[in-house]
C-alpha cells in the first residue's frame, strides 16, 4: 500500500531564490488503483514553525564542554511544554541511529501517529508558536480515524538549479465513514536516553476528503534554489 | 519575483513571496574606531547542498551514509563523535577560521554544490590576513506578532595587517566530529559582498535566518 505520489512537474521557481522553501502536495487514490483520482498538485506551505529554528539553534550552539553550564531552553512539544536539550542528548544521535537520538522524522513503525507527517482536522491558520497540530488524526479504524503508513524520506535529489529533501507517508481509510482533512504537518521525535518528546517542525492547511478504503498520500518536499 | 532585496532593518512584515520559507540575510557593519557604519540587510543566495543532506542525514538517523562536502572537497558522513559533541555546531571561538562565518576574496559566483569559500581570509595579522573574533549563534528571536522567528549567526572580524583588505565572499561553516574523532568542517551557505575593512577597523558580519508563516 506504500506507493510514492506519482511524479509531476514541480515549479522551478515557487520560492525566492536561496530560501529554504517547502512545498506540499496531496494525492488520493482507490485501494485497488495506483494512480490518484485526486492530486493537488505542489503547493507552497506556509508552515515553518518556531521549533525548526531553535533546533537548528540549539545544534549550533551546543558543544559537550558547555553543555551543562549554557543548555538553552529548548523547544515546545506535543503538550506545549517548554522541553529542555541537555548537552548529553546529542551522544545519541546516530551513535545508536535506529533507537536515540533527536531531530528523527523517518518513521518506519506502522501505526505510529507520533511523529513524521501527521494530519489532522482542524483550520485554525498556523502561527509560527504552533507546537502541535490543531486536531491530530489518530491511527486507528474507529470513526474518525485512519491507518498510518511508514513516514519516508528519499535522498536528496539534486537538479540544475534546486536541491529538494522529499518526505512522504500514506493514510488509509478503513474507518467505515469519509473523513476530512483540514491540516497537515512534519513532526519530529527527541529522545533523551529513553524518554520521548516530539516537536511540530511545519504545519499546514489543506483541504481534501478521503474516502471509506481510499488512501491520501501527503508529500512534503524541502527545496532550496 | 524580487531576485535580490536590500532593507535598511529586517522588516516586521514580510513581502508576500517570503512567507512559509527559511531566508538567509546578511548585512556588513564597519567600526573603525569613530564610529559604526551599520550596514544593510541584504538577500542571500546562498544555502548551498550541504545542508539538505544534512537535514536528511538527521532526519532520517542513517549514520555515515549520509555526507555532505567538506571544505576539500572530500565526501564525508554525517556521524557522530564519540567525545567531544559538534554536531552542526557554528558557534566557533576566536581566532578558528575553519567554520562558523568566515571571509575571502574570491567572486566566482555562488552554486548549490559549493563546499569552501573561493580564497579564504586565513586569521591573523600578517598581509592580507584578519583577526577572527568569535562566531556566535544567537538565541532565536521571536516576533511579538507571531509571524516569524529569526536566527542570527555574527562574527567581527579585526584588521591589524598594516593594510586595507577588500572582501568579495562571505560564507557560514559548521563542524562535525565523526566516530573517529576527526573533526570536519562543512560549508553551509556562500555570498558574494565586496566591502574593504581599512587597517585597524573592525567588520561585523551578521546572518539572519529568518522563518516566515
Amino acid at each position: 500500500m506504500q506507493i510514492p505520489p506519482p511524479p509531476i512537474p514541480i515549479p522551478e521557481r515557487v520560492h525566492p531564490r536561496g530560501t529554504l522553501g517547502l512545498l506540499n502536495r496531496v494525492v488520493v487514490r482507490r485501494i485497488d488503483e495506483k494512480m490518484p483520482y485526486f492530486d493537488s498538485g505542489y503547493k507552497k506551505s506556509h508552515s515553518w514553525v518556531k521549533n525548526f529554528p531553535r533546533i537548528l539553534w540549539i545544534n549550533g550552539r551546543l558543544s559537550y564542554a558547555d553543555g551543562a553550564s549554557t543548555s538553552p531552553s529548548g523547544s515546545t512539544d506535543a503538550l506545549g511544554a517548554l522541553r529542555r536539550y541537555e548537552g548529553a542528548w546529542l551522544t545519541h544521535w546516530n551513535t545508536y541511529s535506529a533507537t536515540y537520538g533527536p531531530m528523527l522524522v523517518k518513521n518506519t513503525v506502522v501505526g505510529n501517529d507520533d511523529y513524521g507527517i501527521l494530519i489532522g482536522t482542524d483550520n485554525t491558520a498556523p502561527t509560527p508558536g504552533d507546537y502541535w497540530m490543531g486536531t491530530k488524526i489518530v491511527e486507528g479504524v474507529g470513526a474518525g480515524q485512519l491507518n498510518y503508513g511508514e513516514c519516508h524520506i528519499e535522498n536528496v535529489d539534486e537538479e540544475a538549479t534546486t536541491v529538494d529533501l522529499t518526505i512522504w507517508r500514506s493514510f488509509s481509510n478503513n474507518s467505515g465513514g469519509g473523513i476530512t482533512v483540514e491540516e497537515i504537518g512534519i513532526a519530529t521525535r527527541h529522545n533523551y536516553i529513553n524518554a520521548y518528546s516530539y516537536f511540530l517542525l511545519a504545519r499546514d492547511l489543506l483541504n481534501f476528503t478521503v474516502a471509506d478504503t481510499d488512501i491520501a498520500t501527503v508529500e512534503y518536499r524541502v527545496r532550496i534554489s | 519575483m524580487t531576485d535580490k532585496l536590500v532593507f535598511d532593518e529586517m522588516p516586521d512584515v514580510m513581502p508576500e513571496e517570503f512567507r512559509g520559507t527559511g531566508s538567509l540575510w546578511s548585512r556588513v557593519s564597519i567600526y573603525n574606531g569613530d564610529e559604526l557604519v551599520k550596514g544593510k540587510w541584504e538577500q542571500a543566495h546562498s544555502i548551498v547542498r550541504n545542508f539538505m543532506y544534512w537535514l536528511q542525514a538527521i532526519w532520517t538517523h542513517t549514520d555515515a551514509t549520509v555526507g555532505g562536502w567538506d571544505q576539500t572537497n572530500t565526501l564525508e558522513g554525517f556521524e557522530q563523535g564519540n567525545s567531544i559533541i559538534y554536531v552542526f555546531r557554528s558557534a566557533a571561538e576566536a581566532a578558528l577560521d575553519t567554520y562558523g562565518i568566515m571571509l575571502g576574496t574570491d567572486n566566482t559566483a555562488v552554486t548549490l554544490s559549493d563546499y569552501a569559500l573561493g580564497v579564504k581570509i586565513a586569521h591573523g595579522e600578517g598581509a592580507g590576513e584578519l583577526r577572527y573574533g568569535d562566531s556566535d549563534c544567537l538565541t532565536p528571536f521571536e516576533d511579538s506578532g507571531d509571524s516569524y522567528t529569526d536566527l542570527f549567526f555574527v562574527r567581527h572580524f579585526i584588521n591589524r595587517s598594516g593594510g586595507l583588505i577588500t572582501v568579495e565572499e562571505i560564507g557560514l561553516a559548521v563542524c562535525n566530529e565523526d566516530s573517529g574523532g576527526s573533526i570536519e568542517y562543512f560549508l553551509m551557505a556562500r555570498d558574494l559582498k565586496n566591502f574593504g575593512i581599512a587597517d585597524d577597523a573592525t567588520a561585523i558580519v551578521e546572518y539572519c535566518l529568518r522563518f516566515t508563516v
